[in-house]
């Protein structure tokens, strides 16, 4: 082992001690949960049983994981097609102008989240200002935006878009544009030379974007609970049930587990396939 | 047979960024196998006049004309130019070869002519080991010739270099020197080479235009801009000048063959006195002019000795620079004015101490006045 190596092995124990403090203790916890009985009255009876996991593969929460990541695909993909546009845009503005829109996007952060969703709900409702908009235009009834599908799209897409913009545009901002230049001299169209240059050269941040995305919307219970009303149960929702509701928190540990092990694949899917490109 | 068209002709091009004109109204007219440079310092208009041929900018106004059709608004895509960026602006994410060959692949020609012309062009800068490493694989040299490469296998009109050898180490940058002349005369092809290195210039160019402030200054062969500057600015720019400020006190015409409007002349120097010299461009009598010395024109000879020049003046050694091939001299004339001075070090010649008495002559031809 050299000096360097010893040295950072050293400089690695702080990041290990807090990495087992608050993720492999919880974690642990939750594993030897899932492995335990529910108490009567909730709580935990500590008789192992597997029972837990073997409810997992009911047919109900198979739907609601599937339907959960097709949301959480829906709303990456929707989140990379509206952020791509705005980070290549904030990432050829002035430098001055740049810093300023770093901090627009990340204003609505200043708000605790369930107000901006409360104030989504207003928008949206019967008698909200784009109800009361589309009715003074066109006239009839106002139209069921809220506690739908479609709200919860929306609401996942404002909440999580700043996730892809920022990293995708940490990457677009340190690119060397005399590439776009060149591609363009060696008779690429602009076109072209968005996809053989900005793009594959924009990825790093593309993936960065998209995992952060996925993940969070996978575990988010908040926003399809304010804008879905109950029409729309989200792995989170179902998690944040079983724990808070129905108080069986060997089922919650084992719900979580299994959402887990899933994202877990996909990151390694996804991974194995970038070493492999 | 006539003269093929030029290859770049640039007519009254101006061009503002905001409240900088970058490019204040150039005329300049290249031609056809020519390898010419462009030479001013940081900030003179040089790479914006590049990326206006290369189509990366269109100029405010004026006619950017390429094998004579006009192009100031056609895209560079669209242009039969191609560019050596600065920092050679390689595509990372690809190797070697595919660098090369985007251009082609880009023109759809035949994946068989693609990989034909992209070995033989690889070949031809040494690379051809080299073919599948990617960029951060190689060293500023080889990056250097993969720029090249990927240009010249296109077979462009005219080849545009925005300094391509300033990143390279001086060592690398003498030796990249003789290659790049070499590829030029051996592809034939017009190379537009910016740089703000004056030595660069002289050793590679066929003509050097001398910008300054968007403008050109002077248009001329390196012998041309060296020999006969018509600006204070050119004569300090290229090349090092002894510049001294005088006025002229008599001037008749010179009559030597080849020497276009040259007129012997007296100026008066402040800090030397009375000196013969070479006027140039209409100056009369009683104007105000700059007197540019090359230092390597003004020789030494022992005190007392034979004056054999036009001008001659005593002088004390101030300081003395031995450099092996040459020798630099401080030396303060008797009115006070310091002078630089070169020789060639030679067993035949010797070496002046500092504080030694000599005496300080040149050419009246080597001596030239320009208007200030
Ligand atoms: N895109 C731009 N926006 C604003 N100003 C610009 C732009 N490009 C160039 N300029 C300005 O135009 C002037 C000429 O720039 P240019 O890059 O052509 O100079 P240069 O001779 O190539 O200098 P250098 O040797 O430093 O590369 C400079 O004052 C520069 O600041
Ligand atoms: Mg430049």
């Amino acid at each position: 082992m050299s000096v360097e190596e010893s040295h950072h092995r050293r400089l690695g124990w702080p990041a290990l001690a807090w990495l087992s403090a608050f993720l492999g203790v919880p974690m642990a916890l939750i594993a030897a949960v899932s492995l335990a009985t529910k108490g009567p009255y909730g709580g935990v009876e500590w008789a192992f049983s597997l029972g837990a996991y073997g409810r997992l593969f009911d047919g109900l929460y198979i739907g609601v994981f599937s339907r959960s990541l097709a949301l959480a695909g829906l709303n990456t993909l929707l989140c990379a097609v509206l952020g791509f546009p705005i980070a290549y845009w904030m990432a050829r503005s002035s430098k001055r102008m740049q810093g300023a829109l770093v901090l627009a996007v990340l204003i609505p952060f200043w708000t605790n989240v369930l107000v901006r969703l409360y104030a989504w709900m207003f928008i949206l409702g019967r008698s909200g200002p784009l109800n009361s908009g589309l009715v003074s235009l066109h006239g009839g009834e106002p139209a069921e935006l809220l506690f739908t599908r479609g709200a919860v799209v929306l609401g996942l897409v404002y909440e999580h878009l700043p996730f892809m913009i920022l990293p995708l545009y940490a990457t677009l901002e340190k690119l060397d544009w005399a590439l776009v230049d060149a591609a363009q001299d060696l008779y690429a169209t602009p076109r072209q030379a968005f996809f053989k240059i900005t793009l594959p050269l924009a990825r790093p941040g593309l993936t960065a974007g998209a995992i952060l995305v996925f993940v969070w919307t996978l575990g988010d219970f908040v926003t399809p609970d304010i804008l879905g009303g109950s029409k729309v149960v989200m792995a989170g929702n179902l998690i944040h049930q079983q724990y808070l509701v129905l108080r069986d928190w060997p089922f919650g540990s084992a719900l979580s587990l299994g959402l887990m092990a899933v994202v877990g694949a996909g990151l390694f899917a996804a991974k194995r396939q970038e070493a492999a490109a | 047979m006539p003269d093929p068209a030029p290859s770049v002709e640039l007519k009254g091009v101006f061009k503002r960024f905001g409240d900088v004109t970058a490019v204040d109204g150039v005329d300049l007219t290249i031609r056809k196998g020519e390898f010419f440079a462009l030479l001013g310092s940081s900030g003179c208009g040089k790479t914006t006049l590049l990326r206006m041929i290369a189509g990366f900018e269109y100029p405010d106004s004026g006619g950017v004309l390429i094998q004579g059709r006009d192009v100031a608004r056609v895209p560079p895509n669209e242009r039969p130019v191609n560019m050596v960026f600065q920092h050679y602006a390689l595509f990372p994410h690809m190797t070697v070869e595919d660098n090369v060959a985007f251009g082609l692949r880009m023109k759809r020609l035949p994946e068989a002519e693609v990989a034909e012309r992209t070995a033989e062009v690889l070949r031809t800068v040494q690379l051809g080991a080299l073919s599948a490493r990617y960029p951060h694989q190689l060293s500023g040299g080889q990056q250097q010739r993969v720029a090249l490469a990927r240009a010249l296998v296109n077979r462009p009109e005219v080849l545009l270099l925005d300094e391509p050898l300033a990143a390279l180490d001086e060592k690398l940058r003498q030796e990249m020197r003789h290659e790049l002349k070499a590829l030029q005369v051996k592809v034939g092809i017009t190379f537009v080479f910016v740089t703000h290195d004056q030595e660069e210039a002289l050793a590679l160019a066929d003509r050097i235009a001398v910008m300054r402030g968007g403008r050109i200054q002077q248009l001329g062969t390196p012998i041309e801009v060296y020999e006969t500057p018509t600006s204070r600015f050119v004569a300090d720019f290229v090349g090092v000048s002894n510049l001294l400020e005088g006025a002229v006190t008599e001037a008749e015409p010179l009559l030597m063959e080849g020497k276009g409007d040259a007129r012997r002349a007296l100026l008066d120097v402040s800090g030397v006195g009375s000196v013969a010299a070479t006027l140039f461009n209409g100056v009369k009598a009683g104007d105000k002019v700059t007197l540019c010395l090359r230092p390597e024109r003004i020789h030494l000879a022992s005190d007392g000795a034979q004056a054999e020049l036009d001008n001659r003046q005593p002088g004390l050694v101030e300081s003395t620079v031995f450099l092996g091939g040459e020798v630099r001299y401080r030396v303060r004339l008797a009115e006070g004015r310091e002078l630089e001075v070169h020789e060639t070090s030679s067993p035949l010649r010797p070496v002046r101490r500092p504080g030694e008495r000599v005496l300080v002559q040149w050419r009246a031809e080597d001596a030239r006045a320009v208007a200030e």
